[in-house]
């Protein structure tokens, strides 16, 4: 059916009678059924890993706030980021920008404060007893299996969603579901030396962001 | 981008609301040209204003392909952009500007075709051969030409010839001098590289 603005179209025609009620998409909606799933996440962990043994006596100790506190702020940004990254009118957008910002600044503000609190302990052990390579492999397999239903569960809102720029969008997504998955890690590993979060929570952020920033983008073509 | 591109690139929004009656442009939240209500009235499930939306945006659409785009696949581009809006269309926030929601999406398809000719880079597309009146239409695809200025010359020279003009990479290769796999690899580049300023520069829309 012609309209006064134009020929009939039979495309138009075709998506028009295609066309479904659907419900506007929110991010702070995504963003509270992401919270849901950490918390359910968290617990499931909990109940069959048990939370670590010295849990008060971490709660006093600095290197555990900065542990899970970097991980708490470096996964709220990038989930932030990749959540309003799924909008096509945000793709210039400069509360976007700002956010793409922050997380190259609070990484290595993160990495720097752990070195801080890593210079403040008069710990003279040995580097390969420091880092426990048999218990950091363990904890970095743990983290990428936590991550990994965050990851299925950001692919499918990226899936639902209409990112632009599918490269950062997938790169946020990995590193939101590796740092989310390293903070619900974080209560149960009872390792807060530095040099080890670095080097084992940091290579399983590392490896889960860089799998999904080369894989998600081919499952997100739209 | 050039001052000159920018200008070419600017968002007709305001020229549209300029020929609209006032009563349809007071409110400065909705869009000039209610296109966002439309739009709210399509997630619903009304048929009536999205066949309108459909209909107002397609020609929009053609100008906008038509200036970044060589002829060949302004269509095709336009009828991507259509369905990509019908199948994202719950992506859209009720209440909020539609144009750059709308331009969100029309750019993101112009760097597909910009990649999609840039992996297609070796091949000589028949589709984009040479017609006689070929060469002014392409010309107006002029937001691309502006582009075409960053790049360096051996690399705009044979996209301008084998993607434009439509050459063969052969021809091309006796035409410029470089050799047959110096033109693929400078058609590769220079596509490569068109993509990634589109993609980094915030579009004057």
């Amino acid at each position: 059916m012609p309209t006064e603005t134009g020929p009939a179209d039979p495309l138009i025609d075709q998506l028009v009678a295609d066309l479904r009620a659907v419900r506007p998409r929110r991010w702070t909606r995504e963003a509270a059924l992401l919270a849901g799933l950490v918390i359910v996440e968290s617990l499931l962990f909990i109940m069959r890993k048990d939370m670590r043994p010295d849990m008060p006596q971490a709660l006093a100790a600095p290197a555990f706030w900065w542990k899970s506190g970097s991980l708490a702020v470096i996964a709220s940004l990038a989930a932030a980021a990749m959540l309003i990254s799924l909008d096509p009118a945000t793709t210039t957008n400069r509360r976007l920008t700002g956010l793409y910002r922050s997380l190259g600044i609070a990484l290595p503000v993160a990495l720097a404060l752990g070195w801080l609190i890593d210079a403040g302990a008069s710990d003279t052990a040995t580097l390969s007893a420091r880092l426990q390579w048999r218990e950091g492999i363990d904890c970095l397999k743990n983290v990428v299996l936590l991550s990994l239903p965050l990851v299925l569960a950001l692919g499918f809102l990226m899936r639902r969603g209409a990112t632009t720029q599918p490269e950062r969008t997938s790169a946020s997504a990995g590193l939101a579901a590796a740092s989310i998955g390293a903070f619900v890690f974080a209560f149960h590993c009872p390792h807060d030396d530095p040099l080890y979060v670095a080097i084992w929570y940091g290579g399983a952020v590392a490896v889960v962001s860089g799998l999904t920033r080369l894989l998600l983008p081919r499952l997100l073509r739209w | 981008m050039t001052g000159r591109t920018a200008q070419i690139l600017t968002f007709p929004a305001r020229a549209a609301a300029a020929r609209l009656p006032p009563e349809m442009t007071t409110s400065p939240q909705s869009d000039a040209n209610g296109w966002g209500a439309l739009m709210a009235a399509a997630q619903r499930g009304e048929i009536m204003p999205y066949r309108r939306l459909l209909g107002e945006i397609r020609p929009w659409l053609l100008r906008y392909f038509g200036r970044r785009l060589p002829p060949s696949s302004v269509e095709d581009a336009v009828q991507e952009t259509l369905i990509a809006v019908h199948a994202k269309r719950h992506t859209f926030e009720p209440g909020r500007p539609f144009g750059p929601w709308l331009a969100g999406i029309a750019r993101y398809k112009w760097i597909d075709r910009l990649r999609l000719a840039r992996r297609d880079a070796a091949d000589e597309l028949p589709s984009t051969l040479s017609t006689p009146d070929h060469g002014a239409a392409v010309t107006s695809a002029a937001a691309l030409q502006g582009l075409m200025a960053t790049l360096k010359p051996a690399q705009s020279e044979v996209i301008r010839l084998v993607k434009l003009d439509g050459l063969s990479i052969q021809e091309a290769a006796a035409r410029t001098g470089q050799s047959v796999a110096l033109v693929k690899v400078n058609i590769h580049r220079g596509l490569g590289r068109l993509a990634r300023i589109v993609e980094s520069t915030t579009d004057a829309d």
